[in-house]
């Protein structure tokens, strides 16, 4: 790659603080594990209770997956890929599966398409739902994760009543899904949606039409819209800064197509911007899921035949599948050299650039007790910072 | 900012009046999911060890390990999976892949203990309080990571095979064989099933490659027969293979096959091994069918100079006047006998040991012989009656087959018998033109024919008449005396006379059947002719079976008093060559591919011994 | 021909293990190679062994022998015992004709079982019957197993 693509950033923009005049102070925030932002640490200099110059520092958490993928065969990379983001670990399994099946020349089932699309979105909202808790209690508001983590775990309970696995699914395997959804099942999702979504309400009405929220969110971490091409920013991120940019519309993979939404933008994209704009994605979610249900085929086969899984042989290629993730953009980039392995897995993950570069800009300035609170509104996951 | 941002959050105290989200006790009153991934549960009765579980486990969590109770036998490798749980990522696959479809997992979600050996278990073996749980992962229904079916195998049509002795087995296509083989797990569970214990999984494997060269060097590596033993061969493997525990076994016969079809005859030389440098000995081998070739061939390759002596004029045995061309055409044969015949193999065609030369003369003249004469006498019928001349034996009817002649069965032609023979002398009959009856005196799934041959038998047309006792053959009256029998069979029911024994057909009280027949075909089985040996070559025969050892070399009885007490067995007490022997002579499964393994065990044999001698 | 003591009954049958002795030992002398000769030389050596069984029982003054009859194959009867032994008798010829020799010395103690009018006479024949039996059994089996393999 040529250095002259990558972002420009001029020396004038970043300061130097003189360490030792006594002014200022090192701090390191992290690495500890509270959570999804804690696995990365971040050097902060202060002065005052105001952070001056921040780097960030990545690699607690580097667990070697894109090299490990190379020495393992095709179909036993299937259930390693979801463990690269934790907590919505099927964007993996999907790009990796449909990067497959690409290179394969393989056609997935109508059911299999359906029942990819609902699992997505289960996750994404399982994923917001998250990510909401860890917003809220940035903030200090300790209540809302114990709501928004029980809503999380009716989610979960649906994610095993389908997959039987809670957290990593391993469901969408190459050839399409390992089952189809039990008897029963949709019924018990509609009345989770119900209650997750009466949540939501609540949640709306204590965290977003609530002073402290508003006081310490609004404009912080502001991202200008020329930033989004720069730095390729993604997702909400990039939307809330007003550019209209959801794969799921532009790539219409999947069932996206045949489902009705408008990807949600918003315009003045600081902190508050963004988790109101994940809010209503929240929405969306639900909504997307109570489509699919409408919309999914009754009958069918949920899987195409594939090669005996311990001689899988792809043909010599490459691809770069891609997904909306709810952070942003998140692709897999493979190659085959023709054999039982993969030559080469490169997995683009959006917390690479959210957290890396653009936090590093955004958090100069900002006031210490913030500094959470904004890596959380850029929705960062740092498992996936290193894969 | 307004006033509802300060008034807002209040409004969710009414929560302090509902019902809390959480329960008291989670683990008791929350079961798993029915599909939940919880612990490991195994039948390890349908287990047969066949290890795809530990192939596709990406974290080597998996391992198969000996277990208690479980002896490895013919299609189970007497292993069983343990799990090893700081390893697994209950990803499941194993449960996915599993061809028995034996494993599985719980429903449970918890399982505390102090020691952490526990965590290392094979289910199945060692008890859980999960085994037998109806709930938990199992593999979806119509979910399969393995395919179930194989690839059918082109055949001619029945109706025009029968017109014709082309051959009815078709071959696979590139497309076809690269297919089949892909089903294949590579377990190995069927090389303890072949005799001659074939590099079952790497042929296979060199089909899946596309790499016919290694396939064919792999075959040759333990059975110079390919091209015979990928159409007829009894392929125990088959019903060994893994898949077939969960669909339809590999077709390892027709890959076979496919590869030996796919090298030409004088591209054998540049894939094959050459042989070793002349050793200066010589070995004479009595019966140029499958085995004592095959022992020719181990034998050449040694370095040893090898004279095969057969009673016809042909080479081939069995393989040539025992099976029709329409399974095994000629051409296929001649390919598998020239390969040998270029080593060097020595074939002398039509020279019977015994009247043309006699065994003593073979064993001053070779430093070895091997016997593999196999079994060329039809046993007779043993009826009143069975003398009469309409009455045939099936091996010599096939022989006549194979040399062209005139075969004069008639229209009608009963077959007695349910083994191969039976059924390729019924196969024969019709495509002679005649109508054929099968009798049997057991049912049918009790004849020792191969299933395929049985429906094939009866696809063209032969009628299958189970549980016949053959009585009596009477002469036709009339002015058709001697031209026609008949044939006189009492109808039976099987009974089960003893316990752990085979149901034993008895005649039903006056259920007695009489039939004219143009022919009648005996073939009830077939015995060996050892006429050739006589007392004074002292080898030790029990019940018309050679006594060998672990390498195939017949006992000799001690010469008298000249005898030392206790002289090791290797030395010959007579200065005449020692003898082995091997095939359908010898071994009781009596078939091409035992007769094969033999011919290899006994050039090992032969081989040592002469070692052994020399120095 | 009645027998009314132990001795007697079992001179009988000694002399019919005897006379099978000599029957093998006849076969023999036509044999003409090896093969039917290790097979008729086993054969012999069992009604030798026989011989010195009965004669064992006779010095002892009791029968030892258990009363249960071997299942019938029903193969024997079947069997056609017309041929005639030749010098080119195949294993399947010693068979049969071994089959139908043990058959026929059962059927003749089972006659001579019916007629006995002394208990004790009549439970020696019905024991050696029942022997018999046994023996015919064991070539029977042979039979299944090694020559009629096919049907």
């Amino acid at each position: 790659m040529k250095r002259d693509r990558m972002p420009y950033i001029p020396p004038a923009e970043r300061a130097t603080p003189d360490l030792d005049s006594g002014k200022y102070l090192l701090m390191w925030q992290g690495p500890q594990h509270p959570g999804i932002t804690g696995n990365m640490s971040l050097r902060l200099v202060i002065e005052g209770d105001t952070v001056v110059d921040c780097e960030t520092h990545v690699g607690y958490l580097h667990r070697g997956f894109e090299k490990l993928m190379e020495r393992r065969s095709w179909m036993q990379n299937f259930p390693l890929v979801c463990r690269i983001a934790v907590p919505e670990p099927d964007f993996n399994e999907y790009c990796y599966a449909a990067a497959l099946e690409e290179l394969s020349g393989i056609q997935i089932p109508e059911k299999a398409v359906w029942l990819r699309t609902f699992s997505l979105e289960l996750m994404r909202l399982a994923s917001y739902l998250m990510w909401i808790g860890g917003q809220a209690g940035s903030f200090g508001h300790g209540t809302i994760i114990q709501w928004s983590a029980t809503m999380r775990d009716y989610v979960l309970d649906l994610f095993e009543e389908l997959t039987g696995g809670r957290i990593y699914h391993m469901y969408i395997i190459p050839g399409g899904v390992r089952g189809d959804v039990p008897a029963g099942y949709f019924k018990h999702v509609l009345e989770v949606m119900d209650t997750v979504q009466k949540n939501l309400d609540d949640i709306e009405l204590v965290m977003y039409h609530n002073a402290v929220f508003k006081l310490r969110a609004e404009g912080l971490g502001y991202i200008p819209p020329d930033w989004i091409d720069r730095y390729g920013i993604t997702g909400p991120n990039a939307r809330a800064a007003g550019i209209k940019r959801d794969l799921r519309k532009d790539l219409g993979y999947l069932a996206y197509p045949q489902l009705e939404f408008q990807p949600v933008v918003g315009s003045k994209s600081d902190a508050f911007e963004r988790a109101r704009l994940r809010l209503q994605e929240m929405y969306q979610c639900i909504d997307l899921i109570r489509q699919c249900i409408d919309l999914m085929p009754k009958e069918g086969p949920f899987r195409a035949k594939t090669p005996n899984p311990l001689y899988w042989k792809v043909p010599a290629g490459e691809t770069y599948v891609a997904a909306e993730c709810t952070r942003g953009e998140y692709g897999f980039y493979v190659v085959s050299d023709g054999s039982e392995k993969p030559r080469r897995v490169a997995v683009r993950g959006p917390s690479y650039t959210h957290a890396v570069s653009v936090m590093e800009r955004l958090v100069r300035g900002v006031n210490i007790a913030d500094v959470a609170g904004l890596m959380v509104s850029l929705h960062t996951y740092p498992p996936e910072i290193e894969r | 900012m307004d006033i509802k941002d300060f008034i807002a959050p209040f409004a969710v105290w009414k929560r302090a009046f509902e019902k809390p989200f959480t329960v008291k006790k989670p683990i008791d009153e929350r079961p798993g999911a029915p599909r939940y991934r919880g612990f490991h549960i195994n039948d390890a009765q349908k287990c047969i060890g066949c290890g795809t579980c530990e192939a596709i486990c990406m974290n080597k969590a998996i391992d198969l390990v000996p277990a208690a109770g479980y002896a490895a036998k013919e299609g189970d490798s007497g292993l069983r999976p343990r799990v090893d749980y700081g390893r697994c990522c209950w990803c499941a696959l194993c449960v996915d892949v599993c061809p028995s479809g034996s494993l599985g997992m719980s429903n449970e979600y918890v399982w505390i203990d102090s020691d952490p050996e526990v965590f290392r278990y094979t289910p199945g073996v060692e008890a859980k309080p999960w085994d037998g749980s109806p709930l938990g992962y199992r593999r979806a229904e119509g979910y399969r990571l393995l395919e179930e079916q194989r690839v059918e195998m082109p055949e001619l049509d029945y109706k025009e095979a029968v017109q014709t002795f082309l051959e009815l087995v078709r071959g696979y296509s590139r497309q076809q064989a690269e297919k089949e083989a892909d089903r294949c797990v590579s377990c190995g569970v069927c090389i303890a099933s072949c005799p001659a214990h074939m590099d079952i999984p790497g042929y296979i494997n060199a089909v899946r490659e596309g790499d016919m060269q290694n396939g064919l060097r792999l075959l040759y590596e333990t059975n110079p027969f390919p091209e015979a033993c990928g159409r007829i061969c009894t392929h125990r493997c088959e019903e060994a293979c893994a898949i077939g525990t969960g669909g339809d076994p590999v077709a390892i016969r027709w890959l076979k096959r496919y590869i030996a079809d796919q090298v030409e005859l004088a591209d054998y030389g540049k894939v094959l091994p050459r042989a070793e440098a002349d050793s200066g000995k010589k070995i004479a081998v009595v019966g140029a069918g499958p085995g004592g070739l095959s022992a020719a061939y181990y034998l050449a390759l040694l370095g040893h100079s090898v004279t095969v002596f057969e009673k016809d004029s042909e080479a081939g045995g069995m393989l040539r006047y025992g099976i029709p061309e329409y399974r095994l055409p000629y051409p296929a044969l001649d390919k598998d006998i020239g390969y040998i015949e270029s080593l060097g193999v020595k074939i002398e065609r039509g020279t019977a040991v015994g009247s043309a030369v006699a065994l003593a003369e073979l064993r001053s003249r070779f430093d070895a012989v091997y016997l593999s004469t196999g079994l060329p006498a039809a046993y007779s019928l043993e009826v009143p009656g069975d003398k009469h001349p309409r009455v045939l034996d099936g091996v010599a009817v096939l022989a006549a087959a194979t040399r062209g002649e005139p075969l004069g069965l008639g229209k009608r032609v009963a077959v007695v018998g349910g083994g191969n023979v039976a059924m390729d002398a019924a196969r024969t009959a019709l495509r002679n033109g005649a109508a054929v009856d099968i009798l049997y005196r057991r049912r049918k799934e009790d004849m020792p024919a191969d299933p395929d041959e049985i429906r094939e038998a009866i696809a063209e047309g032969a009628s299958l008449v189970e549980k016949a006792i053959p009585l009596e053959v009477r002469d036709a009256a009339g002015a058709i005396a001697g031209k026609q029998a008949l044939f006189v069979w009492n109808e039976a029911r099987m009974v089960q006379k003893e316990d752990g024994k085979r149901p034993v057909p008895e005649a039903i009280p006056g259920a007695v059947h009489e039939d004219p027949y143009d022919s009648i075909i005996a073939a009830i089985g077939q015995g060996p002719d050892l006429s050739f040996i006589g007392e004074a070559d002292r080898l030790e025969l029990r019940r018309f079976k050679p006594v060998v050892d672990g390498f195939g070399r017949i006992a000799e009885a001690a010469a008298g008093a000249a005898a030392e007490p206790g002289a090791p067995a290797s030395a010959s007490p007579s200065k005449a060559a020692a003898v082995f022997a091997g095939g359908d002579l010898v071994n009781d499964r009596k078939d091409a591919i035992s007769a094969i393994a033999d011919g290899h065990h006994a050039a090992q044999g032969i081989d040592r011994w002469l070692d052994r001698k020399g120095s | 021909m009645d027998f009314s003591t132990f001795d007697e009954a079992l001179d009988l049958a000694i002399g019919r293990e005897a006379a099978a002795v000599q029957f093998y030992t006849d076969l023999l002398a036509l044999a003409s190679f090896a093969a039917q000769k290790s097979v008729l030389e086993e054969f012999r050596a069992m009604e030798t062994g026989h011989v010195t069984m009965l004669t064992n029982i006779r010095m002892r003054g009791r029968i030892e022998l258990s009363a249960t009859a071997a299942v019938d194959l029903a193969l024997a009867r079947r069997l056609d015992a017309e041929d005639k032994a030749t010098a080119v008798m195949s294993f399947q010829d010693i068979l049969v004709s071994a089959i139908k020799k043990e058959e026929r010395a059962g059927d003749l103690y089972a006659d001579l079982a019916a007629a006995a009018s002394v208990p004790e006479v009549k439970e020696i024949f019905q024991r050696l019957a029942a022997e018999e039996s046994r023996h015919r059994r064991y070539f029977e089996e042979l039979y299944e197993s090694e020559i009629s393999r096919d049907n």
